[in-house]
């Protein structure tokens, strides 16, 4: 399958997963976000071995175990007189890894070729997204090591320093991605042009 | 670990660092996966205040050197190292949300921005400045290696910063890589 069928294919079950999963009534269904995260798992085993794999456990472990011990926390003082704290961490220890998985997969399957199919205006939608979200893994993971070594974030107890890591990631990530968008759009449209002047 | 046998925070051990002390490298014999590196590093030290510029072919390892290399075995030995990484054009991301952790206003010319976000260095801090010429004007550069700093490394491919005072290069066999003192 290619082409705008395949597209439509992923998208719809791209969709349906969150339309169920994330904000449905499956969101806390244990059973169905475990048989989600097995079918991942094995998909991303196919598709890129225990070297992809391996990659993707440690991108994601970090902020899932820090995700987890917040719930803990949170638990621990009774935030807002909540005792599912713990409960919900692990829910979105779940869900989040399998909307990870799920965009990725989708992307991943999806080819250049199968989007020149598409109608002008969806085709330019489409292609930048999927430009954007294959640059931004990679683009991420350096921000992280740059964050993780400038000095002004080396100091102070674990918890303190990993907050402002994080919040200089965010705040980096957003300029960072914000400013490669451009540069994308920049680039296809500068393409798209000299294509429509010779189109030989 | 200190004489008692307890570990030691690095910001202690920092302040244990008298300002003028030699900076001791090596010998290390470091392998480095990925790129399937082995660096050797022969014993080198450095007087206080040495500015080092390094040299080597395009590929030969020179920035895995600065980032895998240098850089850990330096912050392990306690040392506060600012990096001016190559993608300097993304690390200027980083820089400014640092600067406004800091609650300072991040200036919108990248040559302030370096300037600014290396503001906190202290005498004993090192700066690693990996092609940053490709990006910052000859005064800025000049400025950073000016900076009083216990050590500065730069790597270049315009030629011999003037106010270097030490000179490596770094050479590649296949996946071996040499640290040479000189030329």
């Amino acid at each position: 399958m290619k082409g705008t069928a395949k597209l439509l294919l992923l998208s719809s079950l791209v969709v349906l997963y969150f339309g169920l999963g994330v904000v449905g009534p499956w969101y806390a269904d244990v059973p169905f976000q475990g048989s989600i995260a097995a079918l991942c798992v094995l998909l991303r085993l196919q598709t890129s071995g225990w070297r992809g794999l391996r990659t993707d456990l440690a991108f994601l472990l970090p902020f899932l175990c820090t995700l987890v011990a917040m719930g803990a926390l949170l638990d621990a003082f009774a935030m807002a007189n909540r005792t599912d704290w713990t409960e919900d961490a692990l829910c979105k220890a779940l869900v989040f890894p399998n909307s990870f998985w799920s965009i990725q997969l989708a992307v991943g399957a999806l080819r250049l070729t199968d989007l020149v199919a598409l109608p002008r205006g969806v085709r330019r939608f489409f292609i930048l997204t999927h430009a954007l979200v294959s640059k931004s893994r990679p683009l991420i993971e350096r921000l992280w090591w740059l964050v993780c070594h400038d000095p002004s974030l080396q100091t102070g107890p674990w918890i303190i320093r990993s907050g402002r890591r994080l919040t200089v990631l965010l705040a980096a990530a957003l300029i960072a991605v914000y400013h490669e968008t451009e540069a994308t759009v920049r680039v296809y449209d500068a393409r798209m042009a000299l294509l429509e002047e010779n189109p030989s | 670990m200190n004489s008692s046998g307890q570990s030691t925070h690095p910001s202690l051990r920092e302040e244990s660092l008298q300002h003028e002390d030699p900076m001791l490298l090596g010998p290390w014999e470091i392998g480095v996966h990925p790129p399937g590196l082995t660096y050797r590093i022969p014993a080198i030290s450095l007087p206080y205040g040495s500015r080092v510029w390094l040299s080597g072919d395009n590929g030969a390892g020179k920035t895995v050197f600065l980032e895998r290399v240098l850089l850990p075995r330096l912050a392990a030995m306690g040392r506060q190292v600012f990096l001016v990484a190559q993608d300097l054009l993304l690390q200027a991301h980083v820089m400014a949300a640092v600067l406004a952790s800091r609650g300072q206003r991040a200036p919108r010319c990248l040559d302030d921005l370096v300037m600014a976000w290396c503001a906190p260095a202290r005498p004993n801090s090192i700066l690693l400045l990996d092609e940053a010429d490709r990006h910052l004007s000859p005064r800025t550069i000049h400025q950073l290696l000016e900076l009083p700093l216990a050590f500065v490394v730069a790597v270049s491919h315009q030629g011999r910063p003037c106010t270097t005072t030490h000179c490596f290069t770094i050479c590649r066999h296949e996946t071996l890589v040499h640290l040479e003192i000189g030329p």
